[in-house]
């Protein structure tokens, strides 16, 4: 994923570590050459008060007592005593063989036997001076030093990146912020996103989410209108038809007046369930949605429907109710089951039976609408869902919409509507499945 | 008997006045809401049939202003609009019934008697469905216009049953109402009293939905 977060810490983490790298080799390299340096102005005053002493009086003093610890651990001068031709008068009582009178004044570094020792020879006198000390102690505290130096800086490098890090979370949190609103926008009630406490670069992306939205919000109600208009205009005119078959009545012969009154029914259930199938298209997909008792909606559905299955001649039944309660708008369950059922009703012929039970399978609540009507052909069996399709030969007048709107409503509630030919009889079987509960 | 129709639609007026005027009312129709305003102001009117979608004022506008002003003028809506909030808003300021376009002739015919009937005081009392009726004041019952003896379950039964026709009741539902609290219920008390009915009413009085209980049918409108 391409995060900013993530991208600017990229970039940020290993630039301050290296600088931060860089800064404790250089406070290493700078404590170790003063501590040295340091140590080096201490051995040459030591040599040099050596040179005064003799100066004023030619007697070779007597340097303190040493040993290897005094030496290696403490890191004590050892001092030397040379006459003009090297041969060597007096020594520390620790005496490091093999070292040589320096022909040169100055420092050296000389490695006897692996041991390394930093010598200084004072300038010519005689006797000539020469002290030493141990390169391995020089190293330690020169080391030592260095680290004392590093560890603040070492310490705060962790610190400061996680300051860093936070900075970077805070710096984003208007983005975080911005995503919430957008994301509790309820389709119902648009709102515009507030446009405090957002940062400049962020302004000119909420302002034209923001008109976005206006835009939207006025899309559904457009939409919302439209449905409400075409209702009223759709309606009004079939009112009026129903009221002239009315009214023409004693001039119209029976069968005639039947046959228009079955017309504008036609008519009438196609407006309906256009109306339906818009309506359902411009509401917005509710967001949160109470537990629903769907045996009680179930059972609405059913009573709704009796007096079509009366008039039809079929026996429609309730043969299982087990409890069942689900999360989704009651209203897009009631359409459902009120398609599904009518769909069963319409093509089932007089005599016939539908079955309705709700039961569990699976772990999820189940509802199946069983009819005895002649099935679909299984090549049409997903066709059937398409808007005003028909499977042809049945002689029924439908209105072609009642699965497209049962399929639409079940999309909205989670529901998954499955039809099947009964295996037993002719006859379909319609599942509805709820996919979360 | 003397109707008030408030209707914007010219051509729904004109037939809706006629199927009335055959029907043996006498109607009159006005097209905006200020003149219905003013015309159901002048009173004399068993009922007014009330759109909502009307010019100048509204249906809904008009309704609130007759019930302000205490009248009590049956009013039914006949509307285009089938928002619940609409329906519930209606009805709530005071609308006796309310009828979605398009509706039957019959079914107005039905809705706009027993309206009357209400405003007579005779709706409290008097329930039924086809050609059973009960009548609750003195718990008796016709049957084809003849007294017919009831026990007090079957009354209560019935009773339930009348009060919506066409609604289905559960045999818990029913129960309910046949028992007082806390008497003892015999599995089948349900059944024996339909089928005791049943007998005396003719089969197609009370019909049994499977797995969902009973019903009357609906008065055919």
């Amino acid at each position: 994923m391409n995060s900013l977060r993530t991208q600017l810490l990229l970039w940020l983490l290993p630039l301050y570590l290296l600088s931060a790298a860089v800064i404790l080799g250089a406070n290493y390299l700078h404590y170790r050459d003063s501590t040295m340096a340091f140590m080096d102005g201490q051995m040459r005053r030591l040599a040099l008060a050596y040179v005064e002493q003799l100066r004023g009086d030619p007697r070779l003093p007597t340097p303190p007592p040493l040993d290897e610890e005094h030496v290696e651990q403490d890191g004590t001068v050892a001092v030397q005593f040379w006459d003009r031709d090297g041969r060597l008068l007096l020594s520390s009582t620790w005496p490091v063989p093999g070292l040589t009178l320096q022909q040169s004044e100055g420092f050296h570094d000389l490695d006897i036997d692996g041991h390394v020792w930093r010598v200084y020879t004072a300038p010519a006198t005689a006797p000539r001076v020469q002290v030493l000390q141990s390169g391995e102690f020089r190293r330690r505290v020169a080391l030592h030093s260095a680290q004392e130096a590093a560890e603040p800086v070492a310490i705060l490098i962790p610190v400061t990146a996680l300051l860093l890090w936070l900075a970077v979370w805070f710096a984003l949190r208007p983005v975080d912020r911005l995503v919430q609103a957008i994301a509790a926008q309820d389709e119902r009630s648009l709102t515009a996103l507030p446009l405090q406490r957002v940062p400049a670069e962020l302004q000119p992306l909420i302002g034209s989410m923001n008109s976005l939205l206006a835009r939207l919000k006025e899309a559904f109600a457009a939409q919302q209108r439209f449905v409400q208009d075409a209702a009223h205009e759709l309606r009004t005119p079939l009112t009026a038809l129903k009221l002239q078959v009315e009214n023409l009545k004693p001039q119209l012969a029976e069968g005639q007046s039947a046959r228009l009154e079955s017309g504008i029914e036609r008519m009438q259930r196609l407006v309906e369930q256009l109306l339906r199938l818009a309506r359902q298209e411009a509401a917005p997909q509710s967001i949160d949605t109470e537990p629903v008792d769907v045996a009680a909606v179930l059972r609405q559905s059913i009573g709704e429907l009796v007096p079509l299955a009366e008039a039809r001649g079929i026996d429609l039944g309730l043969t299982a109710a087990e409890p069942a309660e689900v999360r989704a708008d009651a209203r897009d369950l009631r359409s459902v089951f009120d398609n599904l059922l009518e769909n069963a009703l319409r093509y089932t012929p007089a005599g016939g039976r539908v079955d309705v039970s709700l039961k569990q399978a699976d772990g999820a609540p189940q509802v199946e609408v069983l009819d005895t009507g002649p099935g679909i052909p299984p090549e049409l069996l997903e066709r059937v869902f398409d808007r005003f399709y028909r499977v042809l030969g049945t002689g029924t007048q439908g209105s072609g919409l009642g699965l497209a709107i049962a399929r639409g409503a079940a999309g909205r509630a989670g529901l998954h509507i499955e039809l099947v030919n009964r295996s037993d009889r002719s006859g379909l079987a319609a599942r509805v499945r709820f996919l979360r509960s | 008997m003397r109707l008030l129709l408030i209707e914007d639609d010219r051509m729904i007026g004109t037939d809706l006045k006629q199927a009335l005027g055959q029907a043996g009312y006498s109607v009159d129709w006005v097209e905006d809401g200020v003149a219905g305003q003013a015309a159901l102001a002048q009173g004399g009117y068993a009922a007014a049939l009330l759109d909502l979608g009307l010019p100048r004022r509204s249906g809904l506008e008009l309704l609130t202003a007759a019930r302000g002003r205490g009248d009590t003028t049956p009013i039914l809506i006949l509307t285009a609009r089938d928002g619940v909030e609409d329906r519930v808003a209606g009805l709530d300021l005071g609308a006796d019934d309310y009828l979605l376009k398009p509706f039957a002739f019959q079914e107005l015919l039905a809705r706009l008697r027993a309206v009357l009937r209400r405003r007579d005081g005779h709706a409290q009392s008097l329930i039924g469905s086809g050609e059973l009726r009960l009548d609750l004041a003195n718990r008796t019952a016709h049957h084809r216009g003849e007294q017919l003896p009831l026990s007090a379950r079957e009354f209560a039964l019935l009773h339930a049953l009348l009060e919506r026709p066409g609604a289905v009741l559960s045999r818990e539902q029913l129960e309910q109402r046949i028992y007082g609290w806390g008497e003892e219920v015999s599995s089948n008390a349900v059944e024996v009293i339909i089928h005791g009915l049943r007998k005396r009413l003719g089969a197609d009085a009370i019909c049994n939905v499977r797995g969902m209980g009973w019903r009357v049918p609906k008065e055919e409108p």
